[in-house]
């Protein structure tokens, strides 16, 4: 649900980000993951799953441009 | 059914590196790169099996240990965060200690700079052609294995698929950038022991290099499927003391000379159609197949073809500038006027084709001009 | 089965070939996949037999160049969309719904349509063998311009069979979404999902992301050879380098599509009879995305040797071994279930015990491969072979083993013969180590893939090569007559069949009612 996005406040996406890093690290303790899973939307995480993938994808293409410059 | 028994009992004692004539790992090679990327496989090499030890004990250890049968009770743990967080960790360290070599040996491959001899390397269906760029040279390289042997009728040889008609020629101890392209599909130019492997891309040209330092003979193969003969494409370097490569230089030159006057003497139809007979087979069997006969679908017949009976200047013309969009090449820089002339006359007189048509070099070297 | 008289919508099944012709029921369907996967795996088996004994010695025995060339081709493509991937599909028709406590699949007419394109697909592509030029001769991967300009006139019917898979999976995908997303019982929150159920969830959406570029690549190429355009033709101005991003694209996330749904099946019998709880559920699910999202960032260290710039090159080698974290994560996982629990070990057992080992050392020499240096001499070589094999039949053919034989008892309501499944198991353990170890060796001496014949210091593996072939190729007759006996009589199970079974499927009868779960069970 679209609408739920607004509502949701700065330190909850702080916590959406957090879930989406350990997702992708692949570890998350057990009460943040019944948290996550307990709300409302899935809207925000899977947002902000293709943002930090873009993230990701960038940063390393910046570690493979830094490496090529210091090696 | 001798194999058989003989591969199995083999397989027992693969085990033992002693063992001379199974090579079992890759080369070490003759250049400072093969040698590099040798010990990165060999690093990571170890780094598996130590993982594999460690992950594979543990297995082996509740295999045994945590059996039902030895009265063992199934325990309720089933998540621990700090050990999943140490065994994300721990690998990715690992990772970036193999990273950081593994991206250095890699720009120095890519150092493509300051070549001592440029050989320009276009792939063919099957086979290689090697310029020298600055030198004038320019020759094809293909398969001499006999097809008897291939075929079981004749013993193999120690360099069966491996050896050519004109190998590539290098110096020892400089830098050779080999340019690489091709004439219709993507080929591969691979020889181990340089550790070179790069594809020819019809339409692009990519670059490899390499400095030997060690004079030999080191055979590759093609790496990229090509086709029908993709393994019947081999690649053979000889790398000669600069002295020897200089004078091997001269030879060549001196040989294309001899053969332009060649097609100036006047030929008859036998001597023709001897070595027309021997062109065909190293040029035009694997796809007209030995009768002419073609295969059906794929390569067309030339007994009783239009082509071979009709007009001789079409005849002519297919075979010097090959037919775009097919997998029929053009010959007119593959052969000499001789080979040219030769070939063309014997596919016209060859297996009931009686038109009694001679094709003269010099009115192929005239076409050629 | 005898129909409830109480209720007219609870019938058993129609007799005869309409039953399966027309049949929209999940299970029926389930199981012509199992055994469409099946005719497909011994078919494309034949072919690869025929290629080792071709191979057996050096020198051209059997078959000519062209025609090994078609029965590499023909193999490969058999295997991949014929039998590994309908076989996962099948398993999937049969568990999800019950799994996850729903009455059939989502879009069950839409799912009769998904199986009935495959026999067509594969019957075209079959039929090309028996067409003048014969049949697509390029290789799995079709690399232009051999298969635009210089193939063999069947290639057109290979591009429509392409795209008739591709809408089979499409719509097997998009009803697997829509059962586990809105289907599940009240009280089946995803994260009570079992994990097969969540590791397709996650394969549907791969494939809805990728058939579609498999279907514009093949699309390319159809325009290329027909209509006069030059995507791959570099003399009209296009790039044959295109045609293998564009493929990889697909053909990577593929490769995740058929081993992903293998680490479900794994994950769900590993616990069963280790008596213990999958050791970090959340992070098998995590790491089961991680994988499919890594897998879109890596597709170019096919391409290594392409002449990629070198920035592209230390990329996809930084993006290529991060994987190995994730997949790492999972092999942990399993092991940790295993240890301290209290083990048996039945056939389906065996089987994923044997698949973590040989997955685990498929998974080893793809690290290997992802270093780019060392890659330029693994490249299109055995090495290659090896390592693809590796995971590809000990991987995903052994956990679609290890469920099949797992799950027989619930589908047929008797147990296999289980001395005959330990048969069977020892035969192709061993068969296939003896095949595929030893072509990590020539590869790494130097024999390039795709070749009729060979040098003589590549005399020794190849013949130790073929005879596991073979030993793997027959030891597969044993699990049909194993599946049609268990089918036929055999010891009747139990609903929970496994002393240390958990989830819904196993609180049905066995076997399973034609229709279960009409009334949605509740979920603790």
């Amino acid at each position: 649900m679209p609408d739920q996005q607004n509502k949701l406040k700065k330190s909850d996406w702080i916590k959406v980000v957090l879930s989406v890093l350990a997702a992708f690290f692949g570890v998350q303790s057990r009460s943040n993951y019944k948290r996550d899973f307990s709300s409302n939307s899935y809207w925000p995480y899977i947002f902000a799953g293709l943002v930090l993938m873009l993230v990701f994808i960038a940063s390393v293409y910046l570690l493979v441009r830094f490496a090529l410059a210091y090696l | 059914m001798k194999r058989v028994i003989f591969g199995l009992a083999v397989l027992l004692v693969t085990a033992s590196p002693s063992h001379a004539d199974w090579t079992m790992n890759l080369t070490r090679g003759v250049t400072d790169i093969s040698r590099e990327i040798y010990d990165l496989h060999m690093v990571i090499f170890w780094i598996c099996v130590v993982i594999g030890v460690l992950v594979f004990g543990v297995m082996l250890w509740s295999v045994v240990y945590h059996r039902k049968s030895r009265g063992a009770k199934a325990k309720n743990f089933h998540e621990s965060l700090l050990v999943e967080i140490t065994w994300t960790i721990v690998p990715f360290i690992i990772l970036i200690g193999m990273a950081v070599p593994a991206t250095a040996t890699l720009i120095k491959m890519y150092d493509n700079t300051e070549a001592d001899i440029d050989i320009q390397v276009t792939g063919y269906q099957w086979k290689w052609r090697y310029q020298y760029l600055a030198e004038n040279v320019d020759f094809f390289s293909s398969l001499s294995t006999p097809r008897e042997q291939i075929n079981n009728t004749q013993e193999k040889t120690t360099d069966y698929l491996l050896e050519v008609d004109n190998p590539l020629v290098i110096p020892v101890g400089k830098k050779v950038r080999f340019l690489l392209t091709a004439n219709d599909v993507i080929h591969s130019w691979w020889v181990p022991e340089f550790a070179v492997k790069k594809d020819a891309i019809p339409g692009f040209i990519n670059e490899a290099w390499v400095i030997v330092d060690k004079p030999g003979v080191y055979r590759g193969q093609c790496a990229e499927l090509c086709g029908k003969e993709h393994g019947f494409m081999p690649i053979v370097v000889e790398v000669k003391t600069v002295a020897e490569y200089e004078s091997w230089l001269a030879e060549v030159k001196q040989a294309d000379a001899k053969q332009q006057q060649a097609a100036m003497k006047s030929w008859n139809l036998a001597d023709l159609m001897a070595m027309g007979e021997e062109v065909y087979n190293k040029a035009c069997l694997a796809c007209h197949q030995a009768e002419g006969e073609g295969i059906p679908g794929a390569f067309p017949a030339l007994k009783n073809s239009p082509v071979a009976l009709g007009e001789v200047s079409v005849h002519i013309d297919v075979v010097l500038n090959g037919k775009p969009g097919t997998a029929m090449q053009a010959y007119k820089e593959q052969l000499s006027a001789v080979e040219l002339a030769a070939v063309i006359t014997y596919e016209r007189n060859a297996w009931g084709n009686k038109t009694g048509d001679i094709v003269t070099p010099a009115q192929i070297a005239e076409l050629k001009e | 089965m005898t129909s409830s008289s109480a209720s007219t919508h609870h019938h058993g099944p129609a007799v005869g070939l309409s039953r399966w012709l027309y049949t929209t029921n999940h299970k029926d369907i389930g199981t012509l996949y199992l055994w469409f996967s099946f005719a497909m795996f011994l078919t494309g088996g034949c072919m690869a037999l025929l290629i080792r004994a071709e191979l057996f010695q050096p020198g051209l025995q059997l078959i000519q160049p062209d025609f090994f060339n078609q029965m590499t081709t023909m193999h490969g493509l058999i295997m991949v969309f014929g039998a590994v991937m309908p076989a996962f599909v099948g398993l999937a028709n049969w568990m999800i719904p019950m799994m996850v406590g729903a009455p059939d699949m989502a879009l069950p007419r839409m799912n009769n349509w998904s199986f009935w394109i495959l026999p067509f697909a594969f019957s075209m592509m079959l039929s090309t063998l028996f067409m003048e030029g014969g049949a697509p001769n390029f290789g799995w991967t079709f690399y232009a311009p051999l298969s635009t300009t210089y193939a063999p006139p069947s290639v057109t019917f290979f591009i429509f069979a392409v795209h008739m898979m591709g809408i089979s999976s499409i719509m097997g995908a998009i009803n697997i979404i829509a059962t586990i997303l809105n289907l599940r019982a009240p009280g089946m929150s995803m994260m009570k999902l079992p994990l097969f159920v969540w590791t397709w969830l996650i394969t549907a959406f791969l494939l809805i992301a990728v058939m579609p570029v498999l279907a514009g690549v093949v699309t390319m190429m159809l325009m290329d050879i027909h209509f006069g355009t030059s995507f791959f033709n570099a003399a009209g101005g296009g790039d044959p380098v295109l045609f293998q991003h564009v493929f990889w694209f697909f053909g990577h996330p593929e490769v995740y599509i058929m081993i992903l749904p293998a680490f479900g099946i794994v994950s769900e019998i590993i616990p069963t009879f280790a008596r213990k709880r999958l050791f970090g559920y959340p992070s098998m699910v995590y790491a089961t995305a991680s994988i499919a999202l890594l897998s879109f960032i890596v597709w170019a260290h096919h391409m290594f040797t392409v002449g990629l710039p070198l920035v592209a090159e230390v990329f996809f080698m930084f993006a290529t071994m991060l994987i190995a974290v994730p997949t790492g994560v999972k092999v942990f996982n399993w092991v940790a279930t295993m240890f301290r629990g209290s083990m048996t070990f039945e056939t389906p057992m065996l089987f994923a015990l044997a698949f973590v080992v040989l997955f685990t050392i498929g998974g080893f020499s793809g690290l290997m491969l992802a270093i780019a240096p060392a890659d330029f001499q693994y490249h299109d070589t055995y090495f290659v072979v090896a390592h693809f094999h590796y995971v590809l039949v000990p991987g995903a053919v052994f956990a679609i083993m290890a469920g099949a034989y797992y799950w027989l008892p619930k589908w047929c309501g008797n147990y296999y013969n289980e001395t005959m499944g330990k048969v069977h198991f020892w035969c192709s353990f061993v068969g296939v180590n003896i095949t595929f170890f030893p072509m990590h060796f020539i590869g790494l001496a130097g024999m390039p893939r795709r070749i009729p014949d060979y040098a003589l210091q590549f005399a020794d593996f190849n013949a130790v090569a073929t005879v596991g072939a073979f030993m793997f190729g027959f030891s597969q007759l044993i699990f049909l007559y194993n599946v049609i006996h268990c089918i036929r009589k055999g010891r009747q199970a139990s609903s929970e069949v496994w002393e240390g079974s958990h989830g819904l499927e196993w609180t049905l009868p066995s076997p399973a009612p034609y229709h279960s779960f009409s009334e949605a069970p509740k979920v603790k």
